[in-house]
């Protein structure tokens, strides 16, 4: 059973032709017991019926025409060259040729100036790390070995007649 | 979205310029007839529709076809409608003075429910709303949009269509009064009682 409210709320619906067809049977259903929704829901569709008597409006005879050549014109002079080259580089066949143009624009240039690689010296860096320069001067064995990572074991004079544990 | 303006749109995107006119050409007299329904005057219609379009021209290679072409240039139409009508609001008022409407009882109906005069009158009780209550109810009556699609381009609730057009056409309801009796005696036009139509 509808009520008086629910059935106002649906009558714009129904009228403008928006409600689904079960939801305009509940309604009616409504409309053929209720006296006072009946005379609202004739005096609303008159009022529809009313507005929908005003004819489209309609422009002047060729005003079509002219509409067109000045919509031409406008969206021609419509932003700047940057713009229109951003809209021209965003189509999808110029955009693609541009990428790969690049990319072989990209190739010849890292080809022509780039020369033969130069075999790299590597330089020996001393060994410091952790090891400051007190404590290099404050116990000597420990300068002794850092002589001896830098020089490497080639570097290290062994007498002829030496004996580990100096026997 | 329609598959002749997704065609469309993808030539345009694609390069050719005349799928963008194809596009006007389908469009131009929608989008001029709810700019000439909120507006005053041809030419303010004639420039929002301009707008419209360099717009649209503008914005179109970043289109998704997510969203409808249409309900995205009814959109623009409405909004740049509002804009215009919001700025225009002192001319729509001396527009209804110069009409000379009142929405009196005593008005003798049978002198102006006739022609032209009667489209006077329906337009400025129309032009009487607020925008955006004209802009929903035009949508809804004029171009039959669903209050789904209505909503998109008004962008807010289906709930808050279907509230702001009742508030709408009661106030119609009200200010055509003295006209809808008249009207429905000459039977210009259909029924009088929504059951009719079921019958």
């Amino acid at each position: 059973m509808m009520h008086c409210r629910d059935a106002r709320e649906l009558m714009l619906d129904v009228l403008t032709t928006a409600a689904p067809p079960d939801a305009r049977r509940v309604l009616l259903a409504h409309l053929d017991d209720c006296a006072a929704c009946r005379a609202e829901a004739a005096q609303f569709e008159r009022t529809v019926v009313l507005l929908r008597t005003l004819p489209d409006p309609a422009p002047p005879p060729g005003f079509w025409p002219e509409f067109m050549t000045v919509l031409e014109r406008r969206v021609a002079d419509d932003g700047s060259l940057w713009w229109r080259a951003v809209r021209w580089l965003r189509m999808p066949r110029v955009s693609w040729t541009a990428a790969v143009a690049g990319a072989v624009i990209a190739v010849i240039i890292a080809l022509t100036f780039s020369g033969p690689v130069p075999e790299s010296t590597p330089v020996l860096s001393p060994v410091t790390g952790l090891v400051t320069e007190s404590v290099r001067q404050t116990v000597p064995s420990v300068q002794g070995t850092l002589t001896l990572w830098n020089n490497g074991l080639t570097g290290v004079e062994v007498p002829y007649d030496f004996r580990p544990g100096g026997r | 979205m329609d598959a002749e303006d997704q065609a469309l749109v993808e030539a345009f995107k694609g390069g050719e310029e005349s799928a963008f006119t194809a596009l006007v050409i389908k469009y131009r007299e929608a989008v001029y007839r709810i700019a000439r329904r909120m507006l005053r005057s041809h030419e303010e219609a004639s420039d929002v529709a301009q707008e419209v379009f360099i717009r649209v021209h503008r914005a179109l290679p970043r289109f998704e076809a997510r969203s409808s072409l249409k309900t995205w240039l009814y959109r623009i139409t409405v909004n740049l409608s509002l804009d215009r009508s919001a700025r225009g609001s002192r001319y729509v008022l001396s527009g209804l003075r110069e009409l000379g409407w009142e929405p009196v009882s005593d008005q003798d109906p049978a002198a102006t429910a006739v022609g032209k005069e009667l489209g006077r009158m329906i337009r400025a009780a129309v032009d009487a709303l607020p925008p955006r209550q004209r802009a929903m109810m035009q949508l809804r009556l004029y171009q039959d949009l669903p209050y789904a699609e209505i909503a998109r381009v008004m962008g807010c609730a289906e709930g808050t269509v279907k509230a702001t057009m009742f508030a709408a056409m009661a106030k119609l309801r009200k200010s055509l009064a003295p006209y809808v009796g008249r009207h429905a005696e000459t039977g210009t036009r259909g029924r009088t009682d929504p059951r009719q139509a079921d019958r």
